[in-house]
């Protein structure tokens, strides 16, 4: 194996740890009260500036929605955004949040765990069977009776396969510093990952996976296209998908033949035959035994 | 103190029937309305804790034979989010009276705003602060024309405000306090300002954003004393109606606005006020 080799394997190792570790709180969405105009925001601007946890900021003034990125070796502290927002001048009425864990359950009690760089868990709950102003809802929550029989059923076998999940809803805390904060499930999705090699066809890329099961995927970029279009499935593929520098990335992978891991969320589509599609969250070039690895797992997996 | 309250009785029943109707109009607007404080009055917008804001604003009187150019520096504190700290330094450019001329510092205000409360809805915020103010005698009052009154004035002021996306509305009452000096009393005021305003593009942060403004200031001044004596030439109600625009990016607010007198009742012989004009640039850190 020559130096270059030992060094792209040495790269390619780095930053699947990254993958591993990148459990994390992505980003929480903040209804606030009282942004009147933009002048006066710059205020909010500063005062979220100063959380620990900051990566980004922006502002929707007519929604009254403030989304925040979130670093990932950070604990999401509900606590200091309310300061912030309060000693900003405003009212925050509620936060939504996305997070990307595990779910393992304790104590017949169900838990996202984010076991990234920093670990922190959220007991989760269904929306609409639990209220989050009931009395009863600090018990119930993360308890089976915080869902519906299907939801249940879910959890616990997404519980058993150790999936990664990404979790969107509304999280709110408790006056009790250790216990642990509550989220509403609103959204949950499976992140999954696959190793394979890409083709194009009619202009547009495919990802083919040959284990467990010979399977053709259209692909996307999560950032980019957006899957509540009803268009979007036309644009799968397609380089209205793919910002620039992933098309261009695209094309080279294809051209150097190299296989590839894509993680990312899968969806079917209900035209049966369009098949399945990965929005694409991180894109590597695998070795090959690297990718002899990422089998190994697979059936390991499988065999649990 | 028994002659105050008669001015302040009588000063009632001049403005009275004319405040009534004014603020029965504001109360009568749609609840959507807002942006930010008015250019000739005060709003009762405190900034955010820590917030630091800074201003200069040139001003321009012109009353007849007077005309005075001013530059006030301002400089903006948020002690909490309730309660925000601001220094006044005014620096006359040039002070015109008859053939006399004057320039230098005048007059330098200490102000604070208290937040006496607030409700925040969805894209709007309903306020009301109580405003405190102590101006000391740093201007010259032996200069021709005066640059300061040679007292120590106070400010006291209520202001009420509705901000909302798209359209804004204050209210706000100032009576300032004036103290003898050497015999010489200047009158006290009453300021009664009311502003109407409107977005007429709902922008979004890190865009431009404008609001035009209505400005109706009243400013009604007791008559001055001197050894114990009403000054016959002094005192007096003016009301000042006009257009003011902010303009603003982010952190910085240009504004601007010119005012013309639409009501003047001065009492003996004074000079009337023909129009006055405000532009100033804020910044807050």
């Amino acid at each position: 194996m020559t130096v270059k080799k030992i060094t792209i394997f040495m790269f390619l190792v780095f930053f699947g740890l990254v993958g591993l570790v990148s459990a994390a709180v992505e980003k929480v969405t903040l209804r606030v009260d009282g942004l009147a105009c933009p002048f006066c925001a710059y205020g909010l601007e500063k005062k979220i500036k100063e959380l620990e946890g900051y990566k980004s900021f922006e502002v929707f003034l007519n929604e009254g929605r403030v989304i925040v990125g979130w670093r990932q070796d950070k604990l999401l502290d509900l606590e200091s955004i309310n300061e912030a927002v309060d000693k900003a001048g405003f009212t925050l009425r509620g936060v939504k949040g996305s997070f990307l864990g595990n779910l393992v359950k304790e104590d017949e009690k169900i838990f996202l765990l984010l076991d990234g760089r920093v670990k922190q868990r959220f007991y989760v709950y269904e929306p609409s069977k639990v209220k989050q102003k009931a009395e009863h809802a600090r018990k119930v929550e993360g308890s089976l009776q915080a869902f519906s029989k299907t939801t249940r059923k879910r959890l616990e076998k997404l519980v058993a396969g150790r999936r990664t999940v990404r979790i969107v809803g509304p999280v709110h805390s408790y006056r009790d510093p250790n216990r642990p904060m509550a989220l509403g499930i609103e959204k949950l999705t499976i992140r999954e990952s696959f190793v394979g090699v890409l083709t194009k066809e009619k202009g547009r890329f495919f990802l083919v996976v040959s284990e467990p099961t010979s399977r053709r995927f259209s692909l996307y970029e999560s950032r980019k296209l957006k899957l509540i279009s009803k268009k979007a499935h036309k644009l799968e593929g397609t380089d209205s998908a793919f910002s620039k520098a992933m098309w261009e990335r695209l094309e080279e992978i294809l051209t150097k033949k190299k296989t590839v891991k894509v993680v990312g969320e899968v969806h079917a589509h209900r035209e049966k035959e369009l098949g399945a599609a990965i929005g694409i969250e991180q894109l590597e070039v695998v070795l090959p035994s690297e990718a002899a690895k990422s089998k190994k797992v697979r059936n390991e997996n499988e065999e649990k | 103190m028994i002659q105050r309250v008669t001015n302040v009785e009588r000063f009632y029943r001049s403005c009275l029937p004319v405040l009534t109707v004014v603020f029965f109009v504001i109360g009568s607007f749609p609840k959507q309305v807002f942006a930010h404080e008015p250019v000739f009055s005060i709003g009762p917008e405190t900034i955010f804790e820590g917030g630091w804001g800074i201003e200069t604003e040139f001003e321009f009187d012109d009353a007849g034979d007077g005309k005075t150019s001013t530059l006030h520096y301002e400089i903006l504190y948020g002690l909490t989010k309730d309660l925000s700290l601001t220094l006044e330094i005014p620096q006359v450019l040039r002070s015109r009276e008859g053939h006399m001329t004057e320039d230098g510092l005048g007059d330098i205000m200490l102000r604070g705003k208290y937040q006496l409360f607030r409700r925040d809805t969805l894209g709007a915020q309903d306020k009301i602060s109580a405003i405190l103010g102590i101006k000391f005698p740093t201007g010259d009052e032996d200069a021709k024309p005066r640059l300061g009154t040679g007292t120590t004035d106070f400010l006291f002021g209520l202001s009420a405000g509705h901000e909302s996306r798209t359209w804004y509305r204050f209210a706000t009452l100032r009576y300032f306090l004036r103290t003898k000096h050497d015999g010489f009393g200047p009158g006290d005021k009453i300021f009664y300002d009311v502003t109407i305003g409107y977005r007429p593009w709902r922008r979004e942060y890190l865009q431009w954003d404008l609001v035009g403004l209505l400005e109706m200031s009243g400013e009604y001044e007791f008559g001055s004393e001197l050894g114990g004596k009403t000054v016959r030439n002094s005192g007096g109600n003016t009301i000042w109606l006009g257009p003011s625009l902010l303009f603003s990016y982010r952190n910085i607010m240009v504004k601007g606005g010119i005012q013309m007198p639409v009501y003047q009742q001065l009492k003996g012989n004074q000079e009337h006020n023909d129009f006055r004009t405000v532009f100033a640039i804020e910044y807050h850190f």
